[in-house]
């Protein structure tokens, strides 16, 4: 018990003070290993190594990499150009071309984060010039990146497969579905929002124009489909599927559309491996934490005092979504991953919930914090490329939050939505 | 003697940058090849996936050392933010202090770890483990320098 609580009050109250999230674990964790157990300090380092050792988390630092190679060939004007050919003609064109082109891009980039500021940055401009409210185009652009993370290749399947040992390939294809639903349901309020305030059509575009922005993009649109079709075809395992990508992402920005130079790929390496360094870092530090809570039965006492509450596994996902879009709006999505899942993994297993369901929803859940006052990474993101206020920021974002509320819900009480389609593909 | 800590840490931490970049080309060319000999040669490596792995391990602990110096590990700020600038510094200072006690303390074990593992063999290179992880070792070197280093520039210290 002393243990319990040394482990959880050190940690939350050094996380509080600015410690970074990795360090927080590990001292709260050599704390409660020095003070309370007998266990030798050498097993911190033991703990913190071994999990490290893994091809699975592999794919990490290669989706990275592919997603700042693409970005830096200039993907995203690319994509956004050829979404306007098939949504520009409704009303609120561009506001439907920002979700459109979020959907293609999170194929390449893995992350709700980088989408955000990839697409906000070109597209908020853009529709503030062309009429439409600034706060406006920040909520929609940070909610529409919530897709980012559910259409594959995504970072947060990749953590979530590799700490709960579900097969990453899986999870893949099982986010294809809801990251589409949530396009639409954005896509639907958006229009009904656009309608009301006489949001602008695009311009029509010619059938030449339409063929030649189609074949620029052509490369950018080829990089999940090679992804996800080799993963599909048992071509190549999630990991595999990330090195090519990241170098099929070098020779297109390099060779195809000539925007990266030789000078700056040593730069891109090195934030891509800082990057990964600093979510692994957290991952080799929960890791250390998650054994010396389970040393304590932790999660069997959670499960035990759960279960005793409510046998029933709708009540179970229902307290945590609550749970979740509090911690999610607190915590940035992707430490809250790495923290959550070894206890969360086992209690849905204990409630009969299948783990790829449950990955699916525990991923959308918590992107959808990153939307949320009071610290939704998103929502600073693009508060700051718009220049507007979170509260203005807040009233915009209302319909947008609901709209994904709405899916949420309808994904983790219908598992088909998410089932159905890696069971036409059993791996 | 200030000047003399800042050009240290920022020499070595550009070999350190260096470094990574060789590692993530070494990952990303390791598991590329494993599958264009799977398919193009038909032949399968058996050392590429080890070779992939240990990189990995090195990417990590090199990194750390340079997130540690660019002050880019994941931090909580939310609260931090609403507090008195004085109250902020003297916060900030603590935690640089804890953070070089916590990577002094896991190089520490590291050590130990890597005097364990110079007998093991890895299964396919059949290299020492202890090659894997004495990046552990040096990361966590590095770290404290920077760290170090951050705590005696003049400037208010930016969290690690």
């Amino acid at each position: 018990m002393t243990v319990l609580g040394i482990l959880l009050g050190v940690f939350l109250l050094l996380m509080a003070l600015g410690v970074p999230i990795a360090v927080a674990m590990g001292v709260a964790s050599v704390a409660a290993l020095t003070i309370a157990t007998d266990l030798p300090i050498v097993a911190v380092g033991q703990r913190m190594l071994v999990i490290l050792d893994s091809f699975p988390f592999l794919a990490l630092p290669f989706f990275i990499l592919a997603g700042l190679f693409m970005e830096q060939g200039g993907i995203t004007r690319r994509l956004v150009d050829f979404a306007a050919i098939f949504v520009g003609r409704i009303t609120g064109g561009l506001a439907q071309v920002l979700i459109g082109s979020n959907l293609v891009i999170s194929g390449t980039s893995g992350s709700a984060v980088a989408d955000c500021a990839a697409t906000g940055t070109v597209l908020i401009p853009a529709m503030a010039k062309a009429g439409y409210s600034r706060a406006f185009a920040a909520a929609l652009t940070s909610a529409a990146a919530t897709a980012g993370p559910l259409i594959p290749p995504s970072i947060m399947f990749v953590l979530y497969g590799a700490i709960a040992s579900v097969s990453i390939g899986q999870l893949f294809i099982a986010g294809v579905v809801p990251g589409l639903i949530v396009g639409v349901y954005l896509s639907v309020a958006a229009y009904v929002i656009s309608k009301q305030r006489g949001y602008p059509k695009l311009s029509p575009v010619t059938l030449a124009e339409a063929a030649r922005t189609t074949i620029k993009a052509m490369p950018a649109l080829l990089m999940p489909i090679v992804v996800l079709g080799g993963i599909i075809g048992g071509v190549f395992t999630p990991t595999e599927a990330g090195a090519i990508a990241a170098v099929y992402g070098f020779l297109v920005s390099m060779f195809v559309y000539k925007e990266m130079k030789w000078s700056q790929l040593s730069g891109m390496l090195v934030s891509a491996g800082v990057m990964t360094a600093a979510v692994m870092l957290i991952v080799s530090a929960a890791s250390l934490f998650s054994w010396l809570l389970t040393r304590e039965r932790a999660p069997d006492m959670l499960t035990g005092a759960l279960t005793s509450l409510t046998s029933n596994p709708v009540v179970f996902l229902l307290l945590v979504n609550i749970l979740l879009l509090v911690l999610g709006s607190f915590l940035e999505a992707v430490s809250l991953l790495i923290m959550i899942t070894p206890i969360m993994a086992p209690l849905a297993l204990a409630y009969g919930i299948d783990p790829i369901h449950f990955g699916v929803v525990l991923v959308l859940n918590l992107t959808i914090g990153l939307n949320t006052p009071p610290v939704g990474m998103n929502m600073f993101i693009v508060c700051a490329i718009s220049k507007i206020t979170v509260g203005e920021y807040t009233r915009e974002a209302l319909p947008f939050l609901f709209a994904l509320v709405l899916v949420l819900l309808l994904i983790t009480y219908v598992p088909q939505t998410v089932l159905w389609l890696p069971g036409l593909f059993p791996s | 003697m200030r000047a003399a800590l800042e050009a240290l840490s920022e020499r070595l931490n550009r070999v350190a940058e260096h470094l990574l970049a060789f590692l993530m080309v070494v990952t990303v060319v390791a598991v590329t090849a494993q599958v264009i000999f799977r398919y193009g040669v038909q032949a399968s490596l058996t050392w590429s996936e080890e070779v992939a792995r240990y990189s990995f391990i090195w990417v990590i602990f090199i990194g750390t050392s340079v997130a540690a110096r660019r002050a880019q590990h994941i931090v909580v700020d939310a609260l931090l933010k609403g507090m008195p600038a004085a109250l902020q510094r003297a916060l900030g200072i603590a935690n640089l202090l804890l953070c070089a006690a916590f990577f002094g303390l896991f190089g520490y074990v590291s050590i130990l770890l890597v005097q364990n593992a110079v007998p093991q063999k890895s299964s396919s290179l059949e290299i020492s483990i202890a090659w894997v992880y004495v990046s552990a070792v040096l990361g966590a070197a590095l770290t404290v320098l920077h760290l170090a280093n951050a705590l005696l520039q003049p400037a208010p210290p930016e969290q690690a």
